[in-house]
């Protein structure tokens, strides 16, 4: 195979046990684009939300854990830059590298902390999610698409993660445009929606879960009646979100929620770890297959 | 720990077997200054001082988990953990002995239950509230990666963390020094459960057996035996003692 | 002004006299419909203070989406003050969820339930 890419890669918890197939499609893809990914041989849950009080260091050790050990592992297999599929864990260990980089006196405290277990930090490593990856290789997934991608008008949901705050952004926070790109260049026609940036609800399921319905169901209804058959996420707490809400609905509307991996993949016919449901749901949507077309 | 101080003298320089003078070391148990013999356990010394433990307080030998205890040692700040019976008396120690770690236990049916990291974190929902400070892992006097296992429930993978766990007392250590209160020793006991009922291999020949047993092919045998205890108990505990354990 | 106000400012790291009251972080956040007090109000209230910001459950309904941190023309980060104000009740040991009443719980993904976790338990 090709290397065109080398990346460390930290899974999140939430990609390992809830969003198998998000994983395993990203896989599949990076396979075929010639991107060589190796999974850190341990990591730790990043916290998932980065905390956001001043003196809260303690929150942030999990994220430090996991930076360290991508800093030994970079060592040895030559690329210090750690991708992640989640966004939440891109957010929060992005925004951990930053603080500890800007903050010399939170480094030092945490240095300390660790020092018990033989651990430091000397900042080498820089956090990427795999948006950009996969914009920087769209010529490359134009090329590998085999199947008629004209019947799937795919709406782009970004969310808040990858883009707030800006000092994190992966695109343009109040325009992005990177996985409208990465879409076209798959051939699906891209259908752009007021919600793309909204947030889902996040967290906020456990308190006042009405809202997060309310939220989510804006989300799914807007890209719907902006034209989609298809909504298109890189978060497993929005795929979450989205689905609570659209199993609340009394008219669910034809439109399918689904990760950007699971489109690619099965636009470039890696079908092995597509769920079926959402393979039989493109079919229907593809020309060359039969009984499928829009 | 429930105890009962009795009053005993303590003769200072006591002699050894061998007639040589004995080493003392001084603690410090609840506060209270003793002098007690070195190389004696916590444990051990503590009894040699008058104390006697009527609970907190099992197999002597490491392995019930019930006499957790905290300590310091002079000239450093670390506040270390071990078990009264395992750990060896140090001059100037500070100790305390937990009779017992509050930790309350939850009544599931196992039998509802399926081999899922949802069903622990329902169960157990602090253990989303890990913030990885591997203050557990540091209190374990097994050496157990504790956090490391707390991590793979929430990654799903109960079968590796039931596997990490296997040798836990149950003694509570890592408990009372969790920021996130999780109730580490339950956690792990349910996930090992999980594990041998849901998701180790089934034991073939075991249930082979049973099904043999149930079937009665040794209902024939076993009328035999009964008969012969009944009539000559002698010969049976001879054909036990030369019985071929290896068939 | 009060100890719970000094407690927010402190934890925040940011300062509220900045705000002058525009109201864009309430004209951007996705959960103010669904708030009690909405986030520019709540701004005042601390500027004022009022102590009585800590009573008020529109904090509880904000994701930390970073949509009004990111827009405010004063920089004065209201999604990190709320935050804020959450904690001066947390950090008491104070739960804001009964994990019980999650519906669902058991189908809830890590990252929601680790989220959750740390935004309202104390």
């Amino acid at each position: 195979m090709m290397v065109n890419d080398k990346y460390l890669y930290f899974p999140g918890c939430s990609v390992k046990r809830d969003a198998k197939s998000y994983e395993k499609t990203a896989f599949d893809v990076f396979g075929k684009l010639g991107i060589w990914v190796k999974e850190l041989d341990k990591w730790w849950c990043c916290g998932a939300t980065f905390g956001l009080a001043v003196d809260d260091v303690a929150r942030h050790l999990g994220s430090v854990r996991s930076l360290i050990q991508a800093e030994q592992e970079g060592a040895r297999y030559g690329t210090y830059k750690l991708l992640t599929l989640c966004p939440m864990c891109y957010n929060t260990l992005k925004r951990v590298n930053l603080l500890l980089k800007r903050d010399p006196g939170k480094l030092d405290n945490i240095r300390r902390y660790l020092r018990d277990e033989n651990l430091d930090y000397k900042l080498s490593v820089e956090v990427v999610h795999v948006l950009p990856v996969l914009y920087e290789h769209r010529d490359l997934i134009r090329k590998n698409i085999v199947r008629d991608g004209s019947g799937i008008r795919a709406a782009p949901y970004y969310g808040c993660t990858p883009l707030r705050p800006r000092e994190v952004a992966v695109d343009n926070p109040e325009a992005p445009s990177i996985m409208h790109v990465v879409l076209k260049s798959a051939g699906v026609r891209v259908v752009d929606f007021p919600f793309k940036t909204e947030c889902c609800g996040a967290y906020v399921y456990a308190y006042n879960r009405k809202a997060v319905i309310g939220k989510s169901s804006m989300i799914i209804l807007g890209a719907y009646k902006a034209g989609a058959n298809v909504l298109v996420t890189v978060c497993p707490l929005c795929h979450y979100n989205l689905m609570l809400a659209y199993n609340s609905m009394k008219h669910k509307p034809p439109i399918k929620i689904i990760y950007l991996t699971e489109l690619l993949a099965y636009l470039m016919g890696l079908d092995d770890n597509i769920p079926p449901e959402i393979k039989s749901f493109l079919d229907g949507l593809t020309p060359s297959v039969e009984g499928g077309g829009d | 720990m429930a105890q009962v101080e009795v009053s005993k003298k303590v003769e200072p320089g006591l002699r050894g077997e061998g007639g040589e003078k004995k080493k003392f070391v001084t603690i410090y148990y609840m506060g209270k200054k003793y002098r007690v013999p070195a190389g004696l356990t916590v444990l051990k010394a503590l009894e040699w001082a008058g104390y006697r433990f009527i609970r907190g307080v099992g197999c002597r030998g490491g392995f019930c988990g019930a006499c957790a205890m905290a300590y310091r040692l002079p000239g450093e700040y670390k506040l270390r953990t071990g078990l009264a019976c395992q750990t060896v008396v140090v001059d100037g120690m500070y100790i305390a002995v937990f009779p017992y770690l509050a930790v309350t236990k939850p009544r599931y049916n196992i039998e509802e239950l399926k081999p899922e990291a949802g069903v622990v974190l329902k169960i157990f929902p602090e253990v989303s509230r890990c913030i990885e400070c591997n203050a557990c892992t540091k209190a374990c006097p097994q050496g157990l990666e504790v956090m490391d296992a707390i991590q793979e429930i929430l990654r799903g993978n109960l079968e590796k963390a039931a596997d990490m766990v296997f040798d836990c007392l149950s003694c509570g250590l890592c408990s009372i020094r969790c920021p996130a209160e999780i109730r580490h020793a339950w956690v792990f006991q349910l996930v090992r459960r999980l594990y041998g009922k849901y998701i180790a291999p089934k034991a073939k020949h075991v249930e082979e057996r049973v099904k043999e047993i149930e079937e009665g092919k040794y209902d024939e045998e076993l009328d035999r035996l009964v008969e012969l205890a009944r009539k000559d108990i002698e010969a049976l505990k001879k054909m036990y003692m030369e019985r071929d354990i290896e068939k | 002004m009060g100890d719970v106000i000094d407690k927010i400012i402190k934890i925040s790291g940011r300062n509220v006299n900045l705000c002058y009251q525009c109201g864009m972080c309430t004209a951007v956040c996705p959960m103010a419909e669904y708030m009690d007090v909405k986030p520019h109000q709540i701004i005042r209230m601390i500027q004022l203070g009022d102590e009585r910001v800590v009573e008020i459950d529109a904090v509880w309904v904000c994701a930390s989406c970073m949509a009004c941190v990111d827009r405010c023309p004063r920089d004065v980060g209201p999604g990190i003050i709320f935050e804020a104000v959450r904690l001066v009740s947390l950090r008491k040991g104070i739960d804001k969820i009964d994990y019980k009443a999650i519906e669902d719980l058991e189908a809830a993904p890590t990252l929601a339930m680790v989220t959750a976790s740390r935004k309202y338990t104390g």
